[in-house]
């Protein structure tokens, strides 16, 4: 491997050997490892904000241009919710087991799932899933979410990619959104750190001040939405200009359930607010419960120029 | 088993170029600026004695400096992302070197070296419009936005007729010249190649100035409207010390305040601020389609004299 940001493969992190690296993103990078104690295969998950940070030997250093206190806070915000994301305890969220500090940098050792993810899966399967299939999927997740939800966390990268598929149709959740938001608010130029097409319009906002469980709940649905529609709803900025986002309770009509249906355009739409607001909210709607209508859109706060804070001024 | 104990911090001398430095001809003095894709120096020609600035393809997130100042991609799968942007590195600097005209900064030549690519352009020791605006304490007059404006609208009504967006119009890729008038630099559109191929997408965007469309990553609804909003909103940030909401944003329900309709703004001619307001509609479809159009609205008054902000 000639990834000059990644540890070699054979380093060893206490009782770990790096084995090979998995992927590396914006703010981390997974290795496969061998614990050597246990004689079984984790995945460990370094943080690494690559545009912060750059490698000396196995030492992760401060670039001198980066921000020294916007690495050191993206990495307390990585060991926080790592340490929230230990506490879960579910069968469909990856098990965390356990998280260090060395090399100036963070580490969390995860459970290694094997199989394909749902992604994978849906491309390997060559028909359709059936309803049963789907329900056998999304019900744990449901499950998972709400727990998620009720500890205070999101996912914030919900994706086909991110949901691991254990054998017997076991859906499992990886990768959540650690230092996620950090990174994109210590860019100069904004980086919205996201999946076109499963992100809703409130993580193109720079702050994290409209995210909610609503914010998953549109990620699953696009999910739900592309393996089986084939399709990926259009990107949530389009969908703000011109939404050409066909329902799919048009597209698929008669072939699943038609409040399964619903419920999956009913996590679609466009606004926070007219979304399910919780997984709870949500789940009524897949049994059919009346959904709200949309509301009108708030009105804003004036704002004052800053040449402007007095009464009028002539330039 | 304990762990490994942390070594103490280890920092490289720099990201950047050692001061020094010679290129064949050119030497470089001095660091000018460290932007997400690129490192600014000013260069001297050794030959000449005249000042340039050179501009070296560096993009953050994707690259490292090796300890001889060579730069390659800091991981492997960040290669095929790093060559992709350093192709359109090449690309902007010929299609700035297509406009030899006062309103887009000269380029003179383009070179790889260093495991990277370089362009040697002209240097303008004017400030940025973002270092003006945090300078000023009052806005500009309607004279000098005339002069501003109408500087900025032939620029780029010339790059559309070639059939180039700039999509990335905002304080900080404006220069101001020693008359006041803007300089576009950095064609930004390079960044939306790489958001593309992204692994992990990364939308690029300057919140506040860019339209909804350059949200996006599929690159779908773009076109001369997109420079229009974001040239619009440089206006706005001129009238009112400070830019509109976020185009995001406003999609969640942030309402937009009418210049038109605001009483201080009163000694601006109303055209004007109507137009501002028609190229800040949140709906690509609803501003001017073309500059043309907008210039129209905005009744420029003609024989201006060819004077832009006060530096």
């Amino acid at each position: 491997m000639t990834d000059s940001n990644a540890l070699a493969v054979g380093t060893r992190l206490g009782e770990y050997v790096i084995e090979s690296m998995l992927g590396s993103g914006g703010f981390g990078i997974t290795y496969r490892a061998l614990d050597t104690r246990l004689d079984t295969s984790v995945a460990i998950k370094e943080y690494f904000p690559a545009n912060l940070a750059y490698r000396v030997g196995s030492t992760v250093a401060v670039r001198p241009d980066g921000i020294v206190g916007g690495y050191d806070w993206g990495m307390e915000k990585f060991l926080h919710e790592a340490s929230a994301l230990a506490r879960l305890q579910h069968p469909n969220i990856v098990g965390v087991r356990r998280l260090f500090k060395a090399n100036l940098t963070a580490y969390m050792v995860l459970d290694y799932i094997e199989g394909p993810n749902l992604k994978d899966w849906r491309r390997n399967h060559h028909n359709k899933p059936d309803q049963g299939e789907l329900d056998q999927i999304l019900i744990p997740l449901l499950n998972a979410l709400e727990l998620v939800h009720r500890k205070g966390l999101l996912h914030r990268d919900i994706a086909p990619k991110n949901v691991m598929i254990a054998s017997t149709l076991m859906p499992i959740l990886i990768d959540f959104g650690a230092a996620r938001q950090l990174v994109a608010q210590h860019s100069q130029t904004f980086a919205a750190l996201l999946t076109p097409g499963y992100a809703p319009f409130e993580q193109y906002v720079a702050t994290s001040r409209n995210q909610g469980p609503w914010t998953d709940i549109y990620a699953l649905s696009a999910s739900i939405y592309e393996i089986v529609t084939g399709n990926l709803p259009p990107e949530a900025p389009e969908r703000a200009v011109d939404d050409k986002c066909i329902p799919i309770s048009e597209l698929e009509r008669g072939r699943y359930r038609a409040e399964f249906l619903s419920a999956i355009d009913y996590g679609l739409r466009p606004l926070p607010k007219d979304r399910p607001q919780s997984v709870a909210d949500w789940r009524k709607a897949f049994v059919g419960a009346p959904k709200p209508v949309r509301q009108p859109v708030p009105a804003a706060v004036p704002a004052t120029g800053r040449w402007w804070s007095g009464r009028e001024k002539k330039n | 088993m304990p762990l490994p104990t942390p070594p103490t911090k280890v920092w490289t001398p720099r990201q950047h170029l050692a001061v020094g430095l010679q290129f064949g001809d050119l030497e470089i003095r001095s660091v000018l600026g460290v932007g997400g894709s690129a490192v600014t120096y000013r260069a001297v020609n050794v030959r000449t004695n005249h000042e340039a600035a050179l501009k070296e393809y560096f993009p953050r997130r994707w690259a490292v400096r090796r300890s001889d100042g060579t730069v390659t991609a800091a991981t492997a799968g960040f290669a095929p992302l790093f060559r992709a942007g350093l192709d359109r590195f090449i690309t902007e600097a010929q299609i700035l070197a297509r406009f030899r005209a006062p309103g887009i900064v000269r380029v003179d030549r383009v070179f790889a070296s260093m495991g990277t690519g370089y362009m040697l352009l002209a240097y303008v020791g004017g400030p940025t419009l973002a270092q003006w605006l945090e300078l000023r304490r009052s806005p500009p007059s309607q004279a000098e936005l005339d002069g501003f404006i109408s500087s900025i609208t032939s620029t780029l009504a010339m790059i559309h007729a070639a059939g180039i967006l700039h999509c990335d119009i905002g304080p900080r890729n404006i220069m101001l010249a020693d008359n006041g008038l803007p300089i576009l630099i950095d064609f930004g559109s390079a960044r939306f190649s790489m958001a593309q191929q992204s692994p992990e997408p990364a939308v690029l965007v300057t919140p506040n100035y860019s339209p909804q469309e350059l949200y996006n990553s599929s690159g779908s609804q773009r076109g001369p409207w997109t420079d229009i909003y974001a040239t619009a909103a440089v206006l706005h940030a001129l009238l009112m010390g400070i830019p509109p909401p976020a185009a995001p944003e406003r999609a969640l329900g942030v309402q937009y305040v009418r210049l038109s309709a605001d009483p201080r703004l009163q000694g601006y001619r109303s055209s004007f601020l109507s137009a501002v307001d028609w190229g800040l509609e949140f709906l690509p479809g609803r501003r001017p389609q073309s500059i043309t159009q907008w210039l129209s609205a905005i009744h420029t008054p003609k024989s201006q004299s060819p004077t832009g902000l006060r530096v």
